[in-house]
Parts: C-alpha cells; structure tokens; sequence
C-alpha cells in the first residue's frame, strides 16, 4: 500500500518535469528575461503594453520595460555602450539616431537575419532603406509616418467665407497645393475675438495655422518640409558642402517667417502635440503634421471639430517636389551587446509579423493605452480594408510611400546630424522673431562651414 | 608603574586622530571632486566623443582657442551674468524687505511665515512646469493679465524677454531662501539694542541703516554668494520654460554646456566650456570669500 502512494507520489512529482519537453516547444525561450529601451510615445506603450506583451508570454519571454524621455532615451543607450553593459536587448529607434546608433555599435545588423515567414518583402522599400545603414540594415521599421495637410472642410465650404475669399485675393477659396495659396489662406483665417468666422461671432482670437516651433527637434520635424519644397539642402550630399543660404533654402525661411503672424503666439516654444491640440480645440483653420497624431483627431468626447475636417497631401514650390513631405520612420532594434540576441530576433519578428502589425494598427484606444499604430509600414497592413475602413486618410500615406505622386524624403544621415540640426533650428527660430531672414541664414551658414571642416568632410 | 607618556607621543597620536577624523573629507575631495575635475581638464584637451570612444586625437589648446572665439559661449555669459546679477540683487531686497516685515509682530505671522516658504520645497523643474503654464500665452492666466492691463504679453515668445519670464520663476522660487537667512540672522540680535535705541530716540529708518544693516552684513555676503553660485547654474527652469530659445535668447552657460556635451556629444569641448566657467567663477568667488574673511577678522579686532 505504501509502495503505491508512493509511487503516485513520485509521478505526481515526475509529471511536470516529464511534461517539459512539450512546454518547452510551446514557449522556446521560458525563462528568458528580455529588456527594452523605448521613448515613451503612446503608440509604443500599446505596443509594448498590450501586443509585445502577449507575443513575449507566448514564447516565454518576460518582457521588461524602461521608458524614456527622448534625450534621456538617447544618452542612457549611449552611456551604456560606452560602458559596455548588456543592459538591454531591444530598443527603440528613432530614424534621426540610426546612424549614430548604427556608427557607435549600439544596433546590432540584422541582415539576413530574418525568417522566410517574416517577409521582409512586405515592407515598404521606403521604411527599408530608412534603417539601412552603410549597406546594412539596423532595424525593423514599424512606422512610417509623413506630414498630412489637415483643414476645416466646414470653413473652406462656407459660402460667405469663400467669397470674402475671392473677392480678397482674387481667386477661389480652395485646399492649398502650393505656399502662395497656403500662406493667402492662412492669413484670410486669421481673427481676432469678436471678429465673425462663417457667420458665428468669435470668443477667442482664431489662427489660421499652426506650427510646432520649439527648438531645437520639433522645429526642425516641421520646417524641414517647407525647406525641402523650395528646393533648399542644408548641404550638399555629394560635396559634402553646407548649402544653408542657397537661393531655395532662404526662400523657405522667407516664406515660413512671413506665416508666424498666422500662429497662435505660443508657437515659439509649442510641442507637436500642442500644436495638434490648438487645432483639435477649434482654434485654427488648417495645420501640417504627422498622421500618427492626426488620424485621432475628432474625437467625440474631447474634440471640438468631430466632424468638420478633412486631409490633404501637404502644399510645394517647386514642381518635382511634389507635396513634399518627411516620412519619419520609427524602429525597433536589437542593442549591439545584447545576450540574448536569438530570443531578441524571435520576439522582434513576432510583434513586427502580419498579425500582431495588423492588430496594433486596429487597436482600439483604451484609457491606459491611448493609441494603435495605423502606419505600419506593411503593404499588407496599409492596404487592409478594415484598416482603410476606419482610417480613410491612410490611403493618402500609402501615396506618399509608394514615391510616384510625392516627394518623401528622410533626415540627413550624418554623425554631426544633432548640431546641424541645433544651428539650422537657432537661425530659424530667430528669423520667427523678427530678426533678417539673410543675417541669420549667412551666420548659420558659417556655423555649417566650420563644423564640416572640423569633421575632415568636403577634403579630397 | 605605569610609563611616563612623552610630548613626542601626544603630538604623534594628535595627528593620528586628526588624519583618521579628516580621511573621509579628503577622500571625498580628492575621488569625488578632484578625480572627476582633472578627468574634465584632460577631455578638455581632446576630441573624445562617446559615440566614437576608441577614436579621439590630442588636440592641445584648440578647443580653448574655440571657446574664446566662439560668439556663441560670449553671448551665453552675458546673458548668465546678466541673470546672476539681477535675480540675486532683487531676491536680496525682495527677502530683506519681507524678512523685516515679518520680524514685526502681527496676527497670522507664523501662517504668512510658512506661505512665504512653499517655493522653496519645490523641485526646479516643477517650478519651470508651473511658469511655463502661468505665463503660457493661450491658457496662462498670468498672460491674459498681461493683456488685460496692456502690457507686453507672450513673453516666452519673445526674445526681447523670455529672459526675464526665466528670472520672474527665479525671483519667485528663491527670494524665500534670501528671506530664511536674512530672518534668522535678525532674529537672533539682542532686543536691548533696539531698546537702547528706542531710549536714543531712534526711528524705524535709523534702526535699520545703523543696526539691523550693519549686523546682517556678514549673512548677507553669505546669502549672496550662495544664491549668485545657485543662480549661474540656471538649468531646469530655462529647458523647461523656453529650451534655450526663442533661438538662442535664453541659452545660459550650463545650456551651451549641455548642449555640446548631450545633444551634440562633443565632450572635449563641452569640457573646455566647463573649465573656462570653472576658471572665472572661482576667480570671482575668491574676491568675494575674501572680502567675507576680511570683515569677519576686522570685526573680531574691534
């Protein structure tokens, strides 16, 4: 009888280790402890909150989460490489920081990495070439994200508006293509309290624009556009000279000083998501920004304009610049000193695969996880009815991607790119206050010229 | 029989008990302080940057030769010597005159006393987060007061004075730390003085100018140093309310600083921007330490 219990007893011991081999091809990497370094953007708390998540208990993996400010997101990763400590073992990137992340060893290539189930070819060729560096790629891109044209469809269809219009400026009120028209329409909506904008008396002074002008990144995401629509370059690639005053560059500068009158004063010193909010509360006509924040606008229960606006692709100068416009891509890597490379490269391929893709991009805000991310830069997520069905705009980023109708471009790929980047936004933050467009260009002209020859470019 | 102890031996065991007591402070000066402060010299003469560690060349002066030719660090001084002066002179008279006010005896005086303190409990970037938003100018009630009386609105938009939008949340935050020093220090100054003057004959002004001023002389020097090193250092509030701008208007030193060594990692020169700092700051404060030197030993003779 003993001999029996005990016998029970012992397979009852026995049978989850016996059962072992079975969980552990269900969940290859049980017990596997992996760490990310993500920038605390709403789409990647969902990400990494709800799906990644999901898709790390499946395999086994406990997934942990370090969220960062952008710079502190950017320093921590440097600091620990510097160090070299395997901290991490994903991290998010930023495309502006790909090519030092790729420079300094922080990303590990993934070339040739990826599985046939994958499909790499799915991508858009786009966000690809967005995380290659130097003949390799870094990275998956999950989001490629352009500038979207949104107006209030209300205003630009009221009748009286569109004869004040008119009879203003001589021709009909439309959805600008081109600054000219921008700049006309931006300053035909401008009002102040008391004013009457389609036929209502107003209570706060209305803009007719808005931009994000905080130095040094939100400026620079944002005036870069106009910059690259004019034809202007900050330097010349293939000479690795600085073109900051060139003819195209100036004119840019020119035609974005002369729409500061049209901003909400704040601007100066607004964020993106600042921006986006002024227009959202009903405050201004028509704002150029990322469709990752625009696709939530209108929302029922906090916005002011359900219902009243519309997207377009963004206004040019220059007739084979058509609708120009950055397309920023976000990504995830895997840290260069990362031990646990092969659950890393399983996990990623896992959240960044059709199905997860797909379902990050339907989801659906929730208080705790706010946003879904609808740009995955998938041709089988970009082109899925159910997607197009509920984020109509989204044919207009698909356009964009497919570089026939418009003129996308990235960020410079250049080590020295966060200098360039802080003179550029300097000059032109300081034109937005009325100092000389030439003055400053010519001063962060010279700025450009020293710090290339101090990094040996442009020397044969 | 117990051994006759020596003079040699109780000098020997003083400085045996004098170099255990002072280990820790010398270990902390020279690892904690020194160490770090001489690393900074040695970047200084060199190109490092982290995200190339492995590829850095000496580069002698040139970085120095950089910094003095760097418009950018000259005009970043002003503007931080600027914001030194002003701030630290009207938080003096700000918390004098409250210090005095409150040395008075009046109903609700220990509630004005703890109100008076609140700002200075709070984090600077708190305080950036709390101008940034009084002086916002769309939802900023302080801005729409602004407009409401008819003076210049949006300061953090303009460059003519988002400076001083900067130097209002410093007034703000450390004008109670001028007025806790001052306080005590009147505080603690024997009230037959007052009444002997009184005896003399003396007014409120009289007491002030000949009494309270002279006495506070020494803690004032103390307040000022303290409050113009704090004040130099001007960092949480400036990223906060303007981030340096609008273009550079607002960027101090410890801005530049920071810049160059963790946006644009250029460590060698961010540590040249550091010593030059370093250099002129200490060059000041040792005028001012021993002006404080001076007056204290020249009170005690008297």
């Amino acid at each position: 009888m003993l001999k029996g219990r005990s016998a029970t007893l012992a397979l009852a011991i026995m049978a989850p280790l016996l059962s072992q081999p079975a969980i552990a091809q269900d969940k290859p990497f049980q017990g596997v402890t992996l760490n990310v370094a993500s920038i605390k953007w709403d789409f990647m708390e969902t990400l990494l909150g709800v799906y990644a998540k999901q898709a790390a208990e499946d395999l086994g993996i406990d997934l942990r989460v370090s969220w960062f400010t952008y710079e502190g997101h950017r320093n921590k990763l440097v600091a620990d490489n510097l160090a070299n400590v395997p901290t991490w073992d994903l991290v998010y990137v930023d495309m502006k920081q790909l090519p030092e992340f790729a420079g300094a060893g922080i990303l590990e290539p993934l070339d040739g990495k990826f599985s046939a189930e994958f499909d790499q070819a799915d991508f858009s060729g786009y966000a690809i070439d967005s995380v290659t560096y130097e003949g390799n790629i870094y990275a998956v891109p999950f989001s490629a994200d352009p500038n979207g044209l949104v107006y209030r469809k209300d205003l630009f269809e009221n009748a009286e508006e569109q004869a004040a219009f008119k009879a203003k400026y001589g021709y009909d009120l439309v959805v600008p293509t081109n600054y000219t028209q921008y700049r006309d329409v931006a300053e035909f909506f401008t009002r102040k309290s008391g004013e009457k904008l389609a036929g209502e008396v107003l209570q706060n002074d209305f803009y007719g624009s808005s931009q994000s002008n905080k130095v040094p990144d939100f400026l620079w995401q944002d005036y870069i556009s106009y910059m690259k629509a004019f034809g202007g370059e900050v330097y010349d690639t293939a000479t690795m000279k600085p073109t900051w005053n060139g003819a195209g560059s100036v004119e840019a500068g020119r035609l974005y000083a002369s729409l500061a009158p049209f901003w909400p004063p704040a601007h100066i010193n607004m964020t993106s998501g600042e921006s986006m909010s002024e227009f959202d509360k009903g405050r201004v006509a028509m704002i150029i920004e990322y469709y990752s924040r625009i696709v939530y606008l209108g929302n029922p229960a906090t916005s002011a304009i359900t219902g009243k606006f519309d997207y377009a692709l963004l206004p040019t100068a220059r007739e084979d610049r058509p609708h120009a416009t950055l397309a920023h891509v976000n990504s995830l890597g895997i840290y260069g000193k990362s031990r646990q490379k092969k659950a890393a490269l399983a996990l990623l391929q896992k959240i960044m695969g059709k199905e997860v893709a797909k379902a990050w991009a339907l989801h659906e805000p929730t208080e705790s996880f706010r946003a879904g991310n609808p740009l995955f830069p998938r041709n089988s997520v970009l082109s899925d009815a159910a997607l197009l069905a509920k984020f109509p705009s989204l044919a207009l980023v698909a356009a964009t991607l497919d570089g026939k109708s418009v003129y996308a471009f990235g960020h410079y790929r250049i080590v020295e790119y966060p200098e360039i980047v802080e003179i550029v936004t300097t000059a032109v933050s300081n034109t937005l206050t009325g100092a000389p467009v030439d003055d400053q260009f010519n001063e962060a002209q010279a700025k450009l010229e020293s710090l290339f020859d101090q990094a040996g470019y442009g020397k044969q | 029989m117990t051994p006759a102890t020596t003079s040699s031996d109780t000098g020997e065991r003083g400085w045996l008990l004098l170099l255990i007591f002072l280990t820790p402070a010398l270990i902390y000066l020279f690892v904690w302080k020194g160490g770090p402060l001489l690393y900074t010299v040695y970047l200084s003469f060199t190109d490092w940057s982290p995200l190339q560690p492995n590829r850095w060349r000496y580069v002698g002066f040139d970085n120095y030769l950089r910094v003095y030719s760097d418009p950018a660090f000259w005009k970043s001084l002003r503007l931080t010597v600027f914001f030194t002066v002003v701030t630290t002179a009207i938080e003096l008279v700000l918390g004098l005159m409250i210090a005095l006010l409150v040395e008075e005896e009046f109903r609700g005086k220990s509630l004005l006393r703890t109100a008076i303190l609140i700002p200075i409990v709070i984090a600077p970037a708190v305080v950036g987060v709390i101008w940034y938003i009084l002086l916002h100018s769309t939802i900023g009630p302080l801005n729409y007061l602004f407009v409401a009386l008819g003076l210049p609105s949006n300061w953090l938009g303009n460059p003519n004075i988002a400076i001083y939008a900067v130097m209002l949340s410093d007034i703000w935050h450390w004008t109670p730390f001028m007025f806790l020093l001052l306080l005590s220090r009147l505080q603690v100054i024997p009230r037959d003085i007052y009444e002997a003057a009184a005896v003399d004959g003396a007014n409120w002004w009289q007491m002030l100018r000949l009494i309270k001023l002279p006495m506070l002389g020494g803690t004032i020097l103390v307040a000022l140093v303290l409050r113009s090193m704090d004040a130099f250092r001007i960092f949480d509030e400036i990223v906060l309310m303007t981030g340096g701008g609008p273009g550079d208007a607002t960027s101090t030193t410890t801005m530049l600083v920071y810049q160059n060594a963790f946006r644009n990692f250029r460590m060698g020169y961010s540590s040249a921007l550091v010593v030059v700092i370093l250099a002129m700051t200490m060059a000041v404060y040792a005028i001012y330490m021993r002006y404080v030197t001076f007056n204290d030993s020249e009170s005690n003779t008297k």
